[in-house]
C-alpha cells in the first residue's frame, strides 16, 4: 500500500483506526510528527493515538488551510481561524488536547485565543457555569473558603 | 450557541493539560481576568502564575539616543467599580486617577483600556528632559500578544502630532505620514486604526499602514483654534471638536503682605461640536444630541458611557480636562465639596454651555473617591 503512495505523502491513522492521506508538508505542521519523520522512526503510516477521526479531520483541515494560504492575505486566514475555532465545548476541548499533544502551534494559539475571549470580562461564577457546568457544586463544597472570597469579589 | 452547542457531554475543562494553561493566560491581558481565571477551580489555579508575564520591551521612538527600552504598561484606571459590600447603595463610580481599588470591596468592570509606556529607569523624569519624544496616546490592535500592532501619537522637539507604528517584534518604529498631516487623535474602531488630523480629515490605516483619507474636514469652520478627539460611542465613531478662546480672568496673589490682582489670558474651551462618521457617504455628520451618552474625552484616551448607569446623571454631556474652566465658576454657584474637580470641564451639547465639574454635583459624584460627607467611605 505504501508503495502506491505519491511521494511526500503520509498516512495518519486516528485512534479509532481511520486513515488520512496528507501531504508531508501539512503533516509536519505538527512538531511531534515532524520529529518522528526527521528521526526516520516513522513508516508511511503514522499512528496518532488519543485523537479520533473526527478531531483528526479537523486538525488536518486547519493545517491544510494554513499551508495553502501562506501567500494569502493574513486577514483571510484570521477569518478562517476565528470561524474554525468557533465550536462546541467538546470539540474545542478535544482540539486543544490534540493540538497540545501533537504540538501544532498555530492551532493551539487560535484555540487558546478563542477560549480566552470566552473568559475575558466574565465573572468567576459565569466562567464556572460555562466551563465546569455540573462540577460547580463539588467545588463549592470542597473549597468553600476560597469561594466566599470570590463571591464577595466578583459576584 | 457557539460555546454550549454540545450539551450531551460535559467536558472536563478542569483537567485541561497543564502546559496549555500558560498559553491561555497569555491571551487574557488583564489582571482582573487572570484573578478570575485563577479563582475558577483548584487545578486552574495551581497551574497558573499569579501575575501576567511582562510585555516584551519596545524600541524607543527616538533614533538618536539609546536609553533602555520601553515596556508597554496597561493602566488600571477607567474602571467602573460599584461597591458590592454596601448592597443598598447602587452607585457606580469612576476612579479619578490611577488609584488602587480594593478588589474585596468592589465589583469592577472595565469600560476602557488605555496604555502608557513605562521605563523603570526613566520613571521619575519627564520624557522631554530625558531627550525622548512625548508620547500622547497609545493604541493597540490585536489581542494576541505576539502579533499586536501599536500606534502612537507623539510630539518631539517642535513637531506636534506625529504618528508612528510598530508591529510587535519590529526593531524600530515606522513613521506614518501624508501631506499636511498633523495628527490630533487615533483610535481603534471596528478592528482598524482610524485617525484624524488637525484640520478634521479622517483617515483609516490600511493593512500596509498607509493613510487612506475617508472623509474631508467637517464644514463648520470658524477660524478658532481647535483640538479634535475621536470617541467610539454605541457603535459610532464620533469626532469631538473643541474650540478654544482666549479667556481673561483675574488672578489674585499676595506680594509684600498685600493682596494684589492681575489679569491673565488663558485658552479655554468655549464651544464643542460633535460629528459622526458616515462611512458610506464619506463625510462627518454633525450630531445634535448624544441622547443618554456621556463622553469622556482626554488626550490619552476617550470613551463613552450611558448616563443610565449613574443614577442622577444626565446624558448629552462631554467631560474633558481644562485647566482654565475653573474661572467659569460664578459666585452664586453651589460647589461640589470634597474633590479636586475644578480643572475638569463639562460641556452640555443641549445648550452649548461650558461648566466646571465642581458646579455639577450629580456628575462630580460619580468620581472616586467620594467626599467623606456623603457617607460612602469604607
Amino acid at each position: 500500500m505504501s508503495s502506491s503512495l505519491e511521494k511526500n505523502m503520509l498516512i495518519l491513522r486516528s485512534s479509532d483506526g481511520e486513515e488520512f492521506i496528507v501531504p508531508e508538508v501539512v503533516a509536519v505542521m505538527s512538531k511531534a510528527i515532524k520529529n518522528m519523520v526527521e528521526d526516520e522512526c516513522a513508516s508511511n503510516t503514522i499512528p496518532v493515538p488519543n485523537v479520533d477521526a473526527n478531531i483528526l479531520a479537523m486538525v488536518i483541515e486547519f493545517c491544510k488551510k494554513h499551508d495553502e494560504s501562506e501567500a494569502e492575505a493574513a486577514s483571510d486566514l484570521k477569518t478562517f481561524d476565528s470561524e474554525f475555532v468557533n465550536r462546541g465545548q467538546e470539540a474545542l476541548y478535544d482540539l486543544i488536547t490534540a493540538a497540545n499533544f501533537r504540538d501544532v502551534k498555530e492551532l493551539l494559539d487560535a484555540l487558546c485565543q478563542n477560549v480566552a475571549e470566552m473568559i475575558k470580562g466574565k465573572s468567576v461564577h459565569h466562567i464556572r457555569i460555562q466551563f465546569l457546568g455540573y462540577q460547580l457544586f463539588e467545588i463549592l463544597t470542597s473549597n468553600f473558603i476560597w469561594n466566599i472570597w470570590c463571591d464577595r469579589d466578583f459576584d | 450557541m457557539d460555546a454550549n452547542g454540545d450539551d450531551d457531554k460535559q467536558v472536563q475543562w478542569s483537567t485541561l493539560p497543564k502546559d496549555v494553561i500558560p498559553i491561555l493566560i497569555n491571551r487574557l491581558e488583564t489582571r482582573i481576568d487572570l484573578l478570575r481565571f485563577r479563582s475558577v477551580c483548584r487545578s486552574w489555579r495551581s497551574s497558573s502564575a499569579a501575575s501576567l508575564s511582562p510585555q516584551p520591551p519596545f524600541p524607543l521612538l527616538s533614533p538618536r539616543r539609546r536609553p533602555p527600552p520601553w515596556h508597554l504598561h496597561r493602566r488600571r484606571d477607567h474602571r467602573l467599580p460599584p461597591p458590592t459590600v454596601r448592597r443598598n447603595s447602587p452607585q457606580n463610580y469612576f476612579p479619578l486617577s490611577n488609584q488602587e481599588v480594593n478588589l474585596l470591596e468592589f465589583r469592577i468592570s472595565q469600560v476602557h483600556n488605555s496604555y502608557t509606556f513605562r521605563n523603570l529607569e526613566l520613571l521619575n523624569r519627564k520624557p522631554i528632559e530625558a531627550g525622548l519624544p512625548f508620547v500622547k496616546k497609545i493604541v493597540v490592535l490585536g489581542s494576541n500578544p505576539d502579533s499586536r500592532i501599536v500606534v502612537v501619537v507623539y510630539e518631539m522637539w517642535d513637531l506636534d502630532g506625529r504618528l508612528a507604528m510598530l508591529r510587535v517584534g519590529d526593531d524600530s518604529w515606522t513613521p506614518i505620514y501624508t501631506q499636511h498631516f498633523v495628527c490630533d487623535d487615533v483610535i481603534v474602531y471596528k478592528g482598524n486604526f482610524y485617525t484624524v488630523d488637525r484640520s478634521g480629515r479622517a483617515f483609516v490605516l490600511d493593512p500596509n499602514m498607509n493613510l487612506i483619507e475617508i472623509a474631508p474636514p467637517p464644514t463648520n469652520e470658524n477660524g478658532k483654534k481647535k483640538k479634535k478627539h475621536l470617541v467610539e460611542s454605541i457603535g459610532d465613531l464620533l469626532l469631538v471638536d473643541k474650540y478654544f478662546e482666549l479667556h481673561e480672568r483675574n488672578v489674585y496673589y499676595y506680594k509684600d503682605g498685600k493682596e494684589r490682582v492681575k489679569s491673565s489670558n488663558r485658552e479655554m474651551v468655549s464651544e464643542m461640536r460633535v460629528y459622526r462618521l458616515n462611512e458610506d457617504e464619506h463625510r462627518w455628520v454633525e450630531v445634535r444630541s448624544l441622547e443618554d451618552q456621556i463622553l469622556f474625552v482626554g488626550d490619552d484616551c476617550s470613551y463613552s458611557v450611558s448616563a443610565r448607569e449613574f443614577p442622577g446623571c444626565r446624558g448629552n454631556r462631554v467631560v474633558y480636562e481644562d485647566r482654565a474652566v475653573a474661572s467659569q465658576i460664578e459666585e452664586e454657584d453651589e460647589l461640589f465639596d470634597g474633590l479636586w474637580v475644578y480643572q475638569i470641564g463639562v460641556f452640555n451639547l443641549g445648550n452649548g454651555r461650558v461648566r466646571s465639574l465642581a458646579t455639577c454635583p450629580q456628575l462630580a459624584r460619580i468620581f472616586w473617591p467620594p467626599p467623606s460627607s456623603s457617607g460612602c467611605s469604607m
